[in-house]
């Protein structure tokens, strides 16, 4: 029986990162480390969080670590979060008073409590994201690939898919375009017309392909995984050493070796192209430098 | 894809036209530009709710979640943040779909009326400005298959403000002074059917359109009606997204004769076209343009 090569975890690779918290007056830190966020100046989250609940304002950091739970799996993030080539995205960090949910009047003697309870939900979300994007830029790229790791684990979810696959087939396009469009252009056929959407849940391997039709740019179409955006997009290693990978097949935990498959065109007709995966193994260096190896 | 979404086009464009107007928005970085990138966006989703091609909950919130990716990125303030829920899909609550000629066509009639108060010297990037603002629109309704002659019509209505004078490359000075006319004094279309009173006979072969000759055979006209009797090819005609062949037609003047009701599925037959009063007195030749897809033909019949 083949034994199935390991699949590093989708934060393999991604450097720790960090942002600070007014908490209690003073400033503290929380840390995303491994796939995990972590209360640098809390030695039990839990322990004041039921103090909290016993009359009290809770901590900064405790709010923002219970926000971060409440949202890792909102597909919503994905839209506010950064595309490939823009610099810095996020919040000003908003005041306690500006947020202060409990604080907002409406009128709720008139209102029947279901009623009331949605207006506070709505509130609440709305503080727990603008919390979360005032940290820095990032710890937003963290929180948002969280997201977009979660969203792979429920692609198979035919429910989940009705409701964002649209928004998360759109969030594939507008990030794997540009290599893709530069994967396209190698064919020498002038500027190519890109098409992307995320691999049906059952689809074993990427696909990219392409035709030319007479007058008519080259249209390049693709089948990713969503997968790709956490293992590929989110790891800088989409267009190492100038070549375009598709997938992640194995690797090492530290993120510093990875098994992947990239593309290479290979004539599939007179007028159309297929890309032929190849197994290869990108080696990230000290530095922070991508080389790509090929395993054929 | 689940099956499920092979119909939801309209909103597949959507959530991409909000990367496009994020990425103008974010590339303009100035005010004005954020504020072009939103209006066409909602000009975008509106069209699409019209015609149905979007649950009109999930088009709203998609415009909130575009205004909230705006706010992130400094581009408006960060008090507007609404961070607001997206709802979830319920195949029970689905618009009923609609096609969007009308829509294009009240458009075009609501630009024209604003037109109409402006000077083309005043302001010759208006017709410019006007295809930017409806173009998106056509674009999208054409993706989600609720308006297959889109592109076609646009192309008139731009060929039609180019004869007023509203292109950057139109001579200034130089706008038709007759046009303007008939643009501000206009009444609206006839309502009443006539049956046409004078007819003309032609069997004129105007081209060839897959492959076998269109030919119209005769024209008839009264006040408030044109009537062209095309024999164009036989064309299959099963969904909305079929292309079929559509006709419009221009007076002497060059000018496009709305309230036209030009497209048709299928095999040739009469074309009817409602007038405005007194729109054909003293018209001695008109442009009959018939174009299906790529396909264009174009020819002056005189009556």
């Amino acid at each position: 029986m083949a034994v199935r090569p390991h699949v590093p975890p989708w934060w393999a690779g991604l450097a720790d990162a960090e942002a600070s918290v007014t908490c209690g007056g003073a400033e503290h830190r929380v840390r995303w480390s491994r796939g995990v966020l972590e209360l640098v100046d809390h030695d039990d989250p839990a322990a004041e969080r039921s103090l909290a609940a016993l009359g009290g304002d809770p901590p900064g950091c405790v709010v923002l670590f219970d926000a971060w739970h409440r949202h890792i799996a909102s597909p919503e993030l994905v839209t506010l979060g950064r595309r490939p080539g823009e610099l810095d995205l996020g919040l000003p960090p908003s005041s306690d008073g500006e947020l202060a949910t409990s604080s907002v009047g409406f009128p709720r003697r008139s209102l029947p409590s279901a009623a009331i309870a949605a207006v506070e939900r709505s509130l609440q979300r709305r503080d727990d994201l603008r919390r979360l994007l005032s940290m820095s830029g990032p710890m937003i790229d963290r929180l948002v690939l969280t997201v977009l790791a979660s969203c792979a684990d429920r692609w198979s979810d035919e429910a989940f898919r009705a409701t964002h696959g649209l928004r998360v087939g759109a969030a594939l396009s507008v990030r794997a375009t540009p290599a893709i469009r530069r994967f396209g252009e190698r064919l020498g056929c002038g500027p190519a017309e890109i098409s992307i959407s995320p691999a049906r849940p059952e689809r074993a391997s990427p696909m990219v392909a392409a035709r030319l039709d007479t007058g008519q740019p080259v249209a390049v179409s693709a089948e990713l995984p969503v997968g790709w955006l956490t293992n590929v997009w989110g790891r800088g290693i989409s267009e190492p050493d100038g070549e375009l990978v598709l997938d992640v097949t194995g690797g090492s935990d530290d993120g510093r070796e990875f098994e992947v498959v990239v593309a290479e065109w290979e004539p599939a007709g007179p007028i159309t192209w297929e890309a032929a995966l190849v197994p290869a193994t990108v080696v990230v260096g000290d530095d922070g430098s991508r080389r790509v190896r090929r395993r054929w | 894809m689940p099956d499920r979404l092979a119909d939801r086009r309209g909103e597949a464009h959507l959530w991409l036209v909000l990367e496009e107007a994020l990425a103008s928005a974010t590339h303009a970085g100035d005010e004005h530009g954020v504020w072009d990138a939103r209006r066409s966006f909602r000009t975008v989703a509106d069209a699409l709710m019209v015609v149905g091609a979007v649950e009109p909950s999930r088009a709203e919130a998609i415009v909130a979640e575009l205004d909230d990716a705006l706010a992130v990125r400094g581009l408006t303030v960060a008090h507007s943040f609404g961070g607001r829920a997206f709802p979830a899909w319920d195949p029970d609550r689905q618009p009923v779909r609609r096609r969007g000629d009308g829509w294009l066509e009240a458009e075009i009639e609501h630009h024209l009326d604003l037109v109409a108060d402006i000077q083309p010297g005043a302001n010759p990037m208006l017709g410019m400005r006007v295809l930017e603002v409806l173009g998106p629109a056509v674009r999208a309704l054409q993706a989600a298959g609720a308006l297959p002659h889109g592109p076609a019509r646009l192309a008139d209505v731009a060929a039609t403000f180019h004869a007023a004078g509203f292109f950057v490359d139109a001579p200034l000075g130089e706008a038709d002074r007759g046009w303007l006319g008939f643009l501000r004094s206009r009444p609206a279309p006839l309502t009443g059917a006539t049956e046409p009173a004078a007819s003309v006979d032609l069997e004129v072969a105007v081209g060839t359109m897959a492959g076998r000759p269109v030919v119209v055979r005769k024209v008839a006209w009264s006040e408030s009606v044109l009537e062209l009797d095309v024999d164009a090819p036989e064309l299959p005609d099963t969904s909305l997204s079929t292309v079929g062949w559509r006709c419009s037609v221009f007076d002497d003047a060059g000018r496009l004769h709305l309230g036209q009701v030009g497209i048709r599925r299928g095999e040739g037959g009469p074309v009817v076209f409602r007038l405005r009063p007194g729109l054909m007195a003293g018209v001695s030749s008109m442009s009959v343009r018939i174009t299906r897809g790529s396909e264009r033909i174009e020819e002056q019949l005189w009556l």
